[in-house]
C-alpha cells in the first residue's frame, strides 16, 4: 500500500510538473537539474543581453581559492516580467546564488535565486522546467 | 518495527502529503493563471473591431515555441528531404512525432542561433517573441514584433498581391476587412528560414492566409493557413492564436515594445562562457568555417 501510494504521489507530482506543451530549451543537456547548489561571492559581471543574461560570480572553493561562476539567466524581456531590471546588479555587488550547477564540474548555473543581504530576492526560471513560468 | 497502527498513520499521512500537494500545485497554477492577466481595463470595455491598434501579449494557447498546429500535413519528398536535415532544439509534446529528436547541442543549425530573421510565421511561435504591436493608417497596417524590432506591412489601399514578388522574411502582405475579421494574404517569402522552432520547412512557394478577429478589447485571435504545394501534400491551418491587449509592454523597463535584437558577438560571447557545452564546439562558434 504504501508503495503504490509513493509511486502514485510521484506520477501526480510528474504530470503536474511536464504536463506543458513544450519540452526543452537551449542549454539544458549541460546541467545537472537533480542537484541546487549556493554560493555566496562578488559579482564580477552581470551581463544584460540575449539570448541570456549572465552572473558571473567570484566565490571561493574549499581551497580558498576564487572561481569565477558562469550563472544563465532567462533573457532581458522575461527578467523584467520577473521582476528584474538591467541596473539591479553590477560589478563589486555580494549576493549569494542558489543554483543548478553544469555537469563535469564545469562552474556554470542555471536556475538561479539571487539572495540579496538586505533580504531581497530574485528568481530566474531559466532552466527550472515550470511549464507557466517564462523562460528563453 | 511497524505496527498496524503504524502503518495506517502513515497511509493517513501519505493520501493527506498527495492531496495537498497536488491541491497546492493545482492552486498555484490558478493563482498564476489569474495574476498573469494583463492589467487592462474592464472586459467589457468599448472596442472597435476594425481598429487593432495597441500591444498585444501572446496567450497561454499556444504559448510558444509551438508549430502552427499538431497536425502537420504529410510532406512531398522536396519537404522530406529538408526537414531531413534539421538538427533541432526544442520538441513538442502534444505532437511528438512533429519534431526530429533533439541533437546534441553542437550539432543544431537552427538558423536563429546565428542571428538570421526569425521570418514570417515563425516570429509568432517563438517563446521568446510573445508581442506585436498594431499600428494602422489610412492605407496600410503595420504590425511590429518586438523580436527583432522589426515590422511587417500589411497594404490596405486596395492593391492586389503581386506575383514572383522579390522573397524577403516577412514576405509581401495585403490586407481587407471582410466584417469583423481584418483578412491578410502573404507571399513572397524567403525559404530561408524555419517555418516553426522545430524546424518545419517550406519552400518560396508558402503563401500565408490569415484572419485576424477582435473578439473584445482585451482579445484578438489568429488562424494562419499555410499553402505551400513544394512542401506539403494540403493547407496547414493552425491552431487559433490567442493574444491579450495590454496598455504596454510587460517585458521592458521603458514600457514599451523592447530593442529585442540578436546581436551575434552576444550569441558568441554567451556559448562561449556560459554554455556548458563550451567554446569548442557550440554551433556559433563555427559560423565562419
Amino acid at each position: 500500500m504504501k508503495g503504490r501510494l509513493i509511486t502514485f504521489f510521484a506520477l501526480a507530482v510528474g504530470l503536474l510538473v511536464f504536463s506543458g506543451p513544450v519540452v526543452a530549451h537551449h542549454g539544458s543537456q549541460g546541467y545537472d537539474l537533480s542537484r541546487r547548489i549556493t554560493l555566496k561571492g562578488t559579482v564580477a559581471r552581470f551581463v544584460w543581453a540575449n539570448p541570456h543574461c549572465q552572473i558571473y560570480l567570484d566565490a571561493k572553493n574549499d581551497k580558498g581559492n576564487v572561481v569565477n561562476w558562469a550563472v544563465e539567466l532567462n533573457n532581458p524581456g522575461n527578467l523584467v516580467r520577473l521582476g528584474w531590471a538591467h541596473a539591479v546588479l553590477k560589478g563589486g555587488d555580494e549576493v549569494t546564488l542558489v543554483f543548478n550547477p553544469g555537469r563535469e564540474g564545469k562552474p556554470v548555473g542555471i536556475c538561479a535565486d539571487v539572495l540579496f543581504s538586505d533580504g531581497r530576492k530574485l528568481h530566474s526560471t531559466q532552466g527550472c522546467g515550470a511549464p507557466e513560468e517564462p523562460e528563453g | 518495527m511497524t505496527t498496524a497502527s503504524g502503518s495506517f498513520n502513515l497511509q493517513h499521512h501519505l493520501i493527506r502529503l498527495v492531496v495537498g500537494v497536488v491541491a497546492l500545485l493545482t492552486l498555484s497554477s490558478v493563482t498564476f493563471a489569474q495574476t498573469s492577466q494583463p492589467s487592462g481595463p474592464p472586459k467589457a470595455q468599448a472596442f472597435d473591431p476594425h481598429d487593432l491598434t495597441g500591444i498585444w501579449v501572446r496567450g497561454k494557447a499556444p504559448r510558444g515555441n509551438a508549430p502552427l498546429s499538431g497536425d502537420r500535413p504529410p510532406m512531398t519528398p522536396w519537404g522530406q528531404a529538408k526537414f531531413s536535415t534539421v538538427k533541432g532544439s526544442f520538441t513538442y509534446s502534444r505532437a511528438p512525432g512533429i519534431a526530429p529528436p533533439i541533437a546534441p547541442e553542437k550539432e543544431w543549425n537552427d538558423p536563429m542561433l546565428q542571428c538570421e530573421p526569425a521570418g514570417y510565421p515563425r516570429v509568432m511561435l517563438q517563446i521568446f517573441a510573445p508581442l506585436m504591436r498594431f499600428l494602422q493608417t489610412s492605407n496600410e497596417v503595420v504590425e511590429f514584433f518586438e523580436w527583432g524590432h522589426t515590422w511587417r506591412d500589411i497594404w490596405t489601399d486596395g492593391r492586389q498581391p503581386i506575383d514572383n514578388p522579390e522573397p524577403t522574411y516577412y514576405g509581401y502582405s495585403v490586407g481587407r476587412w471582410d466584417g469583423d475579421t481584418f483578412v491578410v494574404d502573404s507571399n513572397g517569402f524567403t525559404d530561408r528560414t524555419w517555418t516553426d522552432p522545430l524546424g518545419s520547412p517550406h519552400s518560396d512557394q508558402m503563401t500565408l492566409h490569415e484572419v485576424f478577429r477582435r473578439v473584445d478589447h482585451d482579445h484578438l485571435e489568429l488562424i494562419i493557413t499555410l499553402t505551400d504545394p513544394k512542401t506539403y501534400t494540403k493547407p496547414w491551418v493552425s491552431d487559433k492564436m490567442l493574444f491579450d491587449w495590454a496598455p504596454k509592454s510587460p517585458r521592458s523597463e521603458n514600457e514599451e515594445l523592447r530593442e529585442d535584437f540578436c546581436i551575434y558577438s552576444d550569441q558568441t560571447y554567451f556559448f562561449k562562457n556560459v554554455d556548458p557545452v563550451g567554446a569548442s564546439d557550440a554551433p556559433v562558434k563555427n559560423k565562419d568555417q
